[in-house]
């Protein structure tokens, strides 16, 4: 589970795309699918939500933003080859789960759906939705658009495990992101605070934000899940649960260690204390952005698809150093997630897939994907392009793909390429935290899960919690309490998975994670995972 | 409601004679098929959006209900589940907390406050009602109040600290949260002009009459303003009962449901569930929450009389 | 304890409802005030009793000097036009309303109420709802209430007006049997003159904010100071003619262009001054007579002609509506105590007229030149 990793993605996506969520009371939803849109305008409707593929833009919308008549020329040049197919635009929030959950449910669905957000933002949570019939099997298009073949071999290892469930496919890969934290570069060198290593820790981190720290400027912005990703960095989400195959539920929550009261005492005094916090619980997305951009907050983190926007976009980071008139690089620093100070490490890098509403019948899905692989794998990617270099004459504003999932960092008819928008280090910082060892995922050992479980909703209280409560919060009581409710409503539960399998998949799973720590930080191992390993989890798997 | 008048020509005969649900009306063969006619729409829509969902959620409260595959009947798992869940138990603590406070700050301060009012001279009073008529409400009283409600650099804050008053954490207060979501309905006064509408209805007479009859301020207020208003108050309070334990938008839009789960409602509760794929989870709630507004609702319309002249 | 009222006005923004009145009401006296509607009659009344705040003057109940004094604390009792019954009290909690306001010991309201109700018949009703009842039995709740207690004054706002004939009659028995009962100075509103002369010890005649005349009901009817008390007392109104005085040697003529008539001697001391200018000549409908039934001697000067256009029969005998002759016909209306054949539609008739009742009023001041 790499929840939180998922979290700035799901939060960057939202920006870029997405306003407000179809808020529909439950009972109205059961009754709604007769409202859905009319399909059948044409011989084949597509219908988005404006991701990955937006309807052609009209003549106002390109002239408002250039680059987009590259997008309009090479869609326009698909359409032309593919007669009869249109394009329908819906106001559905598909970055919100509750959102798209319910319009599923309702028959309103788009035909492109994001697999992640109806899994509730955990790979093993999509899968289950997945099985549960909440997204097509687009394993046809793979094959017919021989997406295999198009892949490096890295993105291919990030996304097929995830995305094949037995002889169906989850999700259509159109781009690769990962979690990261910008910092104001120009900052650090005027205060001669010396910047982090690319090894860079929690500590490292919580030293930067105070620093930063300034009148009129907090050193780190902080949605809720802040309070998780310092115990998520520090390993929380393999440690906090144990296989229970004995119980009707498989899992339980485990969170005793006062290594995670430790971190979280120390977050919050980073918060209450230090004032370092740029953090409100009515805050979102835009907030954070407007803050970081605007300077009053020097360290985010983001996501690095949507970390590239060019000058042009108002609130992206490369205007401001466009304000600040200095160059990009000057301006700008990142590092990945921060490693625990117990030898701990993440590599979020993940391969972004469209997935395909349940109610799309074969031919839609077919010219749905069709589409998705001409723009984003095909030649109208380099069409695309091509046409917003044409118009804009701007690197930054084409180079906004950060890592490719076919490798491309040219493209046909752009002179440049990624460097030259971004700068050389950017790139190589990049690709030397993508190129991290990756830990096994839990969805590719574990068994299916068809039935429905305890979801977050009690340790997500947690965090809300240890954030914005300024006083008399105890952190062990916060977080006994999360756990202890999590395991009476885990009670309430059935696994569909019976014990034997469960087990015989735990054990290869936590056999993977073993050999993968032994090897990739033994300090990790040593002083953390083997102890936890030889305690909790091998008594538990018998 | 304003008083009856008796036209002058009947007779005290007649006048007794008549009922008060006069004779019905006779209507032409052709008129009475127009009335179905009008009616039958409004009892289909009745139907379709109002019962069948409802009788279609208490079905699925009994199932495994997914959106593709085959369901099945779970009998009573989904409430048995339910019941023991301590977030239900907390949501509906939440809930009923924010309902009383919402009634007695948004419901019951409307009715002195338009009472009072109606004692003010006419400009006051178009002052006033100007006021809150600014557009406050949807959408952008959201962003307004997140900004009026930041603890750094909100307007609130401010006004704590001119006040003299300690520093306020608003939303991020979680013993406080419920009242700083409701406070904004407070200044909005929607229920309030309803009550003005009302209470300027009432026969002026009847104040004059009071005051010649010996009765002070309060007395007036206590023996006329506020039973002719009954009528009023009681469909109105029917409406904040309901309103308030459905409550979702605002608190989910403001607070997110926090700090931790300070002010997550029933209904936001339900939601996530609902999203979370917990169909028959999700509509058990609801049923859960039917019951309780039906109870309630119940309760209160059997012991409260409506109609003050009867 | 006397009721005064000096000087007293009411200014509503830009106009003036109560215009500098002055007048008393004496210890056991019913005073009936009457005028057209927005004459000022009801705002006097709301004024004494404190509804509304004086812009001028000042209002004594006896010795005290009321114009501050809020209408709760003045004592006062008043029913409404539409009687100002509360719906949602029980007709016990509505004529008990008054002695709870003032904390009167639960004891005496629970004996009496039931009296009060029994006063005018409603002692059945008690527990019922206003809602129940007839218009006569409201109102008869309404009197009740003021009845309950003992004001210093009674103030009634056109209490009749919302019923129908019948009632009327035995409302007005019920009111006067209040007064009766009381014995406190009461002012009466109405708009009807009809309903004045009956109920007033003395009427008030107002218009446009002013009092035009106060007095019994005998001494407005005879003895109008202006053409207007004239014209609104009395039921048809008095016929009003205008005339040319003229004098012929001793002899003071009325010319009009229907007739010409001599004057009675008595009257010339005070229309000499007149002599040569026109006139306002009113005669009341009841001064004309049937030329042979009349009870003074008659002849060809007091004689007025005119063409019979409608007969109205009445319970005492009949109004005869007729236009005179001549080229400006003017229409004018005579009261028999006879019954007038039908037969004399349409037929030109000679009337005698009583002129020692009869009324002339200055054309520009209307004032009367006889009673001023």
């Amino acid at each position: 589970m790499n929840k939180q990793n998922l979290m700035s993605r799901r939060q960057f996506l939202k920006t870029a795309l997405a306003t407000s969520a179809a808020v529909l009371p439950v009972t109205s939803v059961l009754a709604s699918s007769a409202s859905a849109p009319a399909r059948v305008q044409s011989e084949i409707t597509i219908i988005t939500s404006g991701w990955p593929l937006t309807p052609m833009p009209t003549a106002e919308e390109i002239e408002a933003d250039k680059a987009r008549a590259g997008y309009a020329e090479a869609l326009q040049t698909w359409l032309d080859e593919n007669p009869g197919v249109t394009f329908q635009q819906v106001e559905v929030n598909i970055w919100d789960q509750q959102a798209i959950v319910t319009a599923i449910s309702g028959g309103t669905a788009p035909t492109y759906v994001f697999p992640t957000s109806i899994g509730g933002w955990t790979n093993a949570g999509a899968r289950n939705a997945f099985v549960q019939g909440l997204m097509a099997d687009v394993g046809p298009a793979i094959e017919k658009y021989g997406l295999i073949g198009k892949l490096t071999p890295g993105a291919l290892s990030g996304w097929q495990p995830i995305n094949e469930i037995g002889d169906a496919y989850m999700s259509f890969p159109i781009d690769s992101g990962m979690d990261v934290f910008h910092y104001r570069r120009d900052l650090l060198n005027e205060l001669g605070i010396e910047e982090p290593p690319l090894d860079w820790t929690w500590d490292d981190l919580i030293a930067l934000a105070k620093a930063l720290t300034a009148e009129g400027r907090q050193g780190l912005a902080a949605p809720t899940w802040m309070a998780e990703a310092i115990l998520s960095d520090h390993g929380f989400d393999i440690l906090s649960q144990v296989p229970s195959p004995q119980n009707g539920w498989n899992w339980m929550r485990d969170t005793s260690d006062p290594k995670w009261v430790e971190l979280l005492t120390e977050y919050r005094k980073l918060v209450f204390e230090d004032k370092a916090v740029y953090s409100d619980v009515s805050y979102t997305t835009d907030n954070f952005t407007n803050a970081f951009v605007n300077g009053a907050v020097g360290l985010m983190r983001t996501n690095v698809l949507g970390a590239f926007g060019s000058a042009a976009q108002e609130n992206s980071m490369a205007a401001m150093a466009n304000r600040i008139g200095k160059p990009y690089e000057e301006v700008i620093g990142f590092r990945g997630i921060p490693r625990g100070d117990n030898g701990y490490f993440s590599n979020p890098i993940y391969v972004g897939g469209v997935a395909i509403g349940p109610d799309t019948n074969d031919e839609t899905l077919d010219k749905a994907l069709g589409a998705v692989d001409y723009m984003f794998l095909g030649a109208g990617w380099d069409l695309q392009k091509a046409g917003q270099y044409a118009a804009t004459q701007d690197l930054q504003a084409v180079f906004n793909y950060p890592i490719p999932i076919d490798g491309k960092y040219t493209y046909e008819g752009v002179p440049g390429a990624f460097e030259d928008a971004w700068g050389q280090r950017t790139k190589d910082d990049i690709l030397y935290y993508a190129g991290l060892p990756k830990a096994p995922d839990e969805a590719l050992y574990m068994p299916v899960e068809q039935n429905p479980g305890p979801d977050n909703q009690a340790f997500e209280d947690a965090w809300s919690t240890i954030n914005y409560v300024a006083d008399e919060v105890d952190p062990a009581a916060v977080l006994k309490q999360a756990q202890d409710t999590w395991n009476s409503q885990a009670a309430g539960f059935s696994s569909s998975v019976d014990d034997a399998a469960f087990i015989d998949g735990a054990k290869t799973y936590y056999e993977a994670l073993d050999a993968f720590w032994k090897d990739a930080s033994p300090e990790f191992y040593e002083s953390t995972f083997k102890p936890w390993y030889d305690s909790k989890v091998l008594p538990a798997l018998g | 409601m304003a008083e009856r008048t008796i036209p002058g020509g009947q007779t005290e005969e007649a006048i007794q004679a008549a009922p008060v649900e006069s004779a019905p009306l006779r209507l032409s063969r052709r008129s009475r098929i127009e009335k179905w006619m009008f009616i039958i729409p409004a009892a289909l829509f009745q139907l379709v959006w109002g019962w069948f969902p409802l009788v279609f959620a208490f079905a699925l409260s009994f199932t495994d209900a997914r959106v593709r595959g085959p369901i099945s009947f779970i009998g009573l798992q989904s409430y048995t589940r339910m019941w023991g869940d301590p977030l239900l138990g907390e949501a509906f603590r939440v809930t009923f907390i924010y309902a009383a406070m919402s009634i007695v700050l948004t419901f019951v301060i409307p009715i002195l406050v338009a009472v009072l009012l109606m004692e003010m001279p006419p400009r006051v009073m178009r002052w006033m009602m100007l006021l809150w008529f600014l557009p406050l409400s949807g959408i952008a009283s959201t962003i307004l109040w997140k900004y009026m409600y930041n603890p750094e650099y909100g307007l609130m804050q401010g006004i704590v600290r001119l006040l003299g008053l300690p520093e306020q954490r608003f939303l991020n207060d979680p013993n406080l949260v419920l009242f700083w979501l409701i406070f904004p309905g407070i200044l909005l006064f929607g229920p309030g002009l309803i009550y003005m509408a009302a209470l300027q209805g009432i026969p002026s007479s009847y104040y004059e009459a009071a005051e010649v009859e010996g009765a002070g301020f309060w007395r007036k207020i206590w023996t006329i303003s506020l039973p002719r208003l009954r009528p009023v108050i009681s469909m109105m309070l029917t409406f904040a009962i309901i309103g308030s334990l459905q409550e979702f938008y605002w608190p989910q839009i403001m607070s997110g449901g926090g700090p931790g789960s300070a002010s997550r409602t029933v209904v936001m509760y339900l939601y996530n569930l609902w999203g979370n794929l917990r169909f028959g989870d999700s509509t058990t709630v609801a049923i859960f929450l039917f019951a309780i507004i039906m109870v309630i609702t119940v309760i209160y319309r059997t012991f409260y009389k409506e109609d003050p002249d009867a | 304890m006397e009721i005064t009222v000096n000087n007293l006005t009411k200014r509503f923004e830009d106009k003036l409802a109560v215009n500098d009145i002055s007048f008393s009401i004496g210890e056991h006296e019913f005073l009936v005030l009457v005028g057209p509607s927005g004459c000022g009659k009801t705002t006097t009344l709301r004024l004494l009793a404190g509804l509304e705040m004086t812009s001028a003057g000042e209002i004594y109940f006896g010795e005290r000097r009321v114009n501050d004094i809020r209408p709760k604390d003045r004592n006062v009792a008043m029913v409404f036009q539409d009687y100002a019954v509360f719906p949602h009290l029980t007709v016990f909690e509505n004529i008990a309303y008054g002695l709870r306001s003032r904390r009167v010991a639960r004891n005496i309201i629970q004996e009496s109420v039931p009296a009060a109700a029994k006063t005018f018949r409603i002692d059945h009703l008690l527990k019922r709802k206003p809602r129940q009842l007839s218009g006569g039995e409201r109102q008869r709740v309404a009197l009740a209430r003021a009845l309950v207690r003992d004001a210093d004054i009674y103030l009634y706002d056109e209490p009749l007006s919302n019923l129908d004939a019948q009632l009327r009659h035995q409302a007005r028995e019920d009111i006067l049997a209040l007064h009766q009962r009381k014995l406190r100075p009461s002012i009466y509103v109405t708009h009807d003159q009809s309903e004045a002369m009956a109920l007033g010890d003395r009427i008030a005649v107002m218009r446009g904010g002013k009092i035009e005349q106060i007095g019994t009901g005998t001494e407005l009817y005879e003895r109008p100071n202006n053409q207007f008390v004239a014209f609104f007392i009395g039921t048809p109104s008095i016929n009003l003619f205008q005339v040319t005085l003229r004098g012929e040697g001793e002899v003071i003529w009325a010319d009009s262009s229907a007739f010409s008539i001599r004057l009675p001697e008595e009257l010339y001391p005070k229309i000499r001054s007149h002599v040569g200018k026109k006139v306002q000549f009113g005669i009341r409908p009841e001064d004309l007579h049937v030329p042979k039934r009349a009870p003074f001697p008659v002849d060809a000067d007091t004689m007025i002609g005119g063409v019979v256009n409608v007969i109205e029969p009445s319970s005492t005998g009949s109004s005869v509506y007729m236009s005179t002759l001549g080229e400006k016909s003017q229409d004018f209306v005579a009261t028999f105590n006879l019954r007038l054949p039908a037969t004399y539609l349409n037929k030109e008739i000679e009337l005698a007229m009583n002129l020692r009742r009869a009324h002339v009023f200055d054309l520009e001041t209307e004032k009367s030149l006889l009673y001023s």
